[in-house]
């Protein structure tokens, strides 16, 4: 029996057959566990988890007291016995010393979390998801070949034998290459990817970086997550910059912080905006990035600055500029998101 | 048989065993061209005509053969879902593990500055530097029993039977610091100190499949029962009729099964997903006339139902004057659908359902 499977491995087998890698590696697993006699109901014979081990009496969980042998010691132990100090530098697979992973505790580049289930993040995945697919399906029976179009980038076609191996045109119309948008799948639904607070404080030239100190506080307040600032890259004389200044700060969120900020604005800031009619239906970078701006008397309602307002200067609490980067691969997609997200849009759509 | 094929034979009967529960895409299918038809007869040749591809939808080609059509009744159905209300209840591992990084992150990170978000002798200092004498000089109202500035803080497990950070407790404890718990609760309920935050309601309690306020955390699915006892649980459907999309006959199916008293979003214009009943032979109360004669004939080769996705904001399914003989409606989640249909229906319908 054993025999015949060696004369025929799955992969001589399925070699010259067009099927996708998730399916071909599924089919050499379930061959090789087959041949190996291994069988395959019993997948938890490997795998032990700590939920099926009894618990300990309460008896014994009473008397545990992690501290107590660390007291009753009398001299202090070697600190090599408790304290690991990771290399600065990865200094390749045959150095003596490495880092550990970033997601270990004692690596340098660790930082914690999550900390909590995010309710936007939730809903994102149960119900925002599957409606945004269901909502962008095309469908194609069975054989369809789209037709074909021009290539993007065109050549160069005359007698000038300048021509010849010359770098391709640009598209008609200007010279952006804009991003393809291919039909939406269960692969590739889009989401929110990173967040980008920004505040620029223009008042720094004349005021003092006291602004700027303020500004990064709120930022951090209302975000949770550490601010970077920015210097000026080039002197602007109209507006009395000079190059080499600290003007602007920003914060870039992701994943928990990032949903946990969305959902703040959505649902606490946005309709408590007064004569606020939401954000203009025309934003967008043309690549599925939304931006817009929350003034001064807006930040002042987030509740992070509303509970603790007389912490802030008078009139320096800042303005912000927000982007939404999403995975969608047009601003028509990206507005669906937020809309489904309910982040309110106004005026003329334009694509 | 040859050992090769004796070979081939055992590698495809692993590959089909497997199959039940492994994942093969249907277009690898097809490119495979695996049928067990197939192998257990070795000598049928199989001839694959293939098809020219389709550019353009032509439905009236020159070329088609006057072959006999077989006899389908198209259906239309409808998938009214509720969204979830709530977060999804947390599996054990997971409150622990957040609690775990709580710690750990309390322990890297700068230390809360009290002195900015409370100035020093207003009431609102005072308030809460009682309360954190209570926790232990704790900041955090998150973490429990556990301080991360002293010598002993590599201590951060949480022993057997510590409550004091499960996050019942934490909200306990918030809503009795803002010490306005009973104003969000009714007049002489004793359940104040959540502040009628509740994650289980009193459907819940009596088990009451009628109530969209069940299983708050889970999305639920409108699913109706015939008069006829033979007929399973199953999702609304009926005839589409002539001259009118899949859209249009879902709508008219759930006003006329479950009533009009429901605030319903369909979702799409095409459907999600179809169950192709092969040689019926019940009726199911939602026929003409004409085919309820035809399927007692035996002159149906089968029904198909295409459903479409719909989402319900608000009012109730009600039966009462139904079209259809229907007796009874429900509102499940996934696995209660499971329990509910037939193999043949749930093997259809699962991939529409999302899990949680």
């Amino acid at each position: 029996m054993k025999s015949s499977v060696r004369m025929l491995r799955p992969a001589q087998l399925f070699k010259d057959k067009s099927i996708c890698h998730s399916c071909r590696r599924e089919l050499r697993r379930a061959a090789s566990t087959q041949a190996a006699g291994v069988a395959d109901d019993a997948p938890g014979d490997l795998e032990s988890s700590s939920f099926n081990v009894p618990p300990p009496s309460q008896q014994e969980a009473k008397q545990f007291d992690p501290l107590k042998p660390s007291r009753q010691r009398k001299a202090p132990l070697p600190s090599s016995r408790y304290q690991y100090r990771s290399p600065r530098y990865d200094r390749g697979p045959l150095a003596p010393h490495r880092p550990p992973p970033p997601t270990d505790p004692a690596s340098r580049q660790f930082v914690p979390g999550p900390f909590s289930q995010s309710r936007l993040e939730s809903t994102y995945h149960n119900t925002i998801a599957p409606d945004f697919m269901t909502l962008t399906y095309q469908h194609r029976p069975p054989g369809f070949q789209a037709p074909e179009k021009g290539p993007r980038l065109r050549s160069w076609i005359g007698d000038n034998p300048y021509f010849a191996n010359r770098q391709l045109r640009g598209p008609r119309g200007g010279d952006v290459l804009r991003l393809l948008r291919k039909p939406i799948t269960f692969r590739n639904i889009p989401g929110v990817e990173r967040v980008t607070v920004h505040s620029y404080c223009k008042d720094v030239i004349y005021q003092g970086s006291g602004v700027l100190h303020v500004a990064g506080m709120a930022l951090q307040e209302i975000t949770g997550a550490r601010v970077q600032t920015h210097v000026s890259k080039h002197p602007e004389s109209g507006w009395g910059l000079q190059r080499g200044k600290h003007i602007a700060c920003t914060v870039d969120l992701k994943g928990e912080q990032m949903y946990h900020f969305l959902d703040k604005i959505i649902n606490v800031v946005m309709p408590r905006i007064k004569d606020w009619r939401g954000i203009r239906a025309t934003t967008g970078d043309n690549s599925g990035n939304i931006t817009f701006g929350f003034e001064p008397d807006t930040v002042a309602i987030f509740p992070e600055v509303e509970n603790n307002y007389d912490a802030y200067p008078p009139k320096l609490i800042p303005g912000l500029h927000i982007t939404i980067h999403t995975t969608a691969r047009a601003d028509k997609d990206a507005r669906l998101l937020l809309e489904a997200f309910g982040v309110p849009f106004y005026g003329k759509i334009v694509d | 048989m040859a050992p090769k094929s004796r070979g081939a034979s055992l590698l495809l009967d692993a590959f089909f065993q497997a199959s039940s529960k492994k994942h093969i895409c249907l277009s690898c299918r097809n490119n495979l061209n695996i049928s067990r038809a197939r192998y257990a007869s070795t000598a049928t040749a199989q001839v694959t005509v293939e098809a020219p591809p389709i550019s353009q939808l032509s439905p009236n080609e020159p070329g088609a053969s006057p072959a006999p059509q077989p006899r389908i009744i198209v259906k239309a159905g409808v998938v009214v879902s509720r969204p979830p209300l709530t977060t999804p209840d947390a599996h054990s591992f997971d409150t622990a593990f957040y609690l775990y990084q709580r710690r750990l992150n309390e322990r890297l990170v700068l230390p809360f500055s009290q002195y900015f978000h409370y100035k020093r002798g207003t009431p609102a200092f005072e308030h809460w530097r009682t309360k954190r004498r209570e926790r232990g000089g704790i900041a955090a109202r998150d973490l429990g029993k556990y301080n991360a500035y002293t010598k002993e803080s590599w201590n951060d497990e949480v022993l057997m039977g510590d409550e004091s950070a499960a996050p019942q407790k934490v909200v306990e404890q918030l809503i009795e610091e803002e010490g306005r718990g009973a104003e969000f609760v009714g007049e002489g309920e004793a359940d104040a100190k959540l502040g009628g935050l509740k994650r289980a309601t009193e459907a819940d309690q009596s088990n009451d499949q009628k109530s969209l306020e069940r299983s708050l955390s889970r999305t639920l699915y409108l699913l109706v029962r015939n008069k006829d006892a033979k007929m399973s649980w199953r999702f609304p459907a009926a005839d589409v009729e002539v001259r009118e999309g899949l859209k249009e006959a879902a709508q008219r199916v759930l006003g006329s099964s479950c009533g009009v008293n429901m605030n319903t979003w369909f979702v799409a214009n095409h459907p999600i997903g179809h169950h192709i009943e092969q040689k019926p032979e019940q009726t199911s109360g939602a026929e003409s006339p004409e085919q309820k004669q035809m399927i007692q004939a035996g002159d149906v080769d089968a029904t198909k139902i295409f459903f479409m996705k719909a989402r319900i904001f608000a009012g109730q399914a009600d039966i009462r004057n139904n079209s259809y003989e229907l007796e009874d409606f429900k509102w499940l989640s996934k696995e209660e659908v499971e329990k509910h249909v037939t193999p043949e229906y749930w093997q259809s319908v699962k991939n529409m359902l999302v899990e949680q």
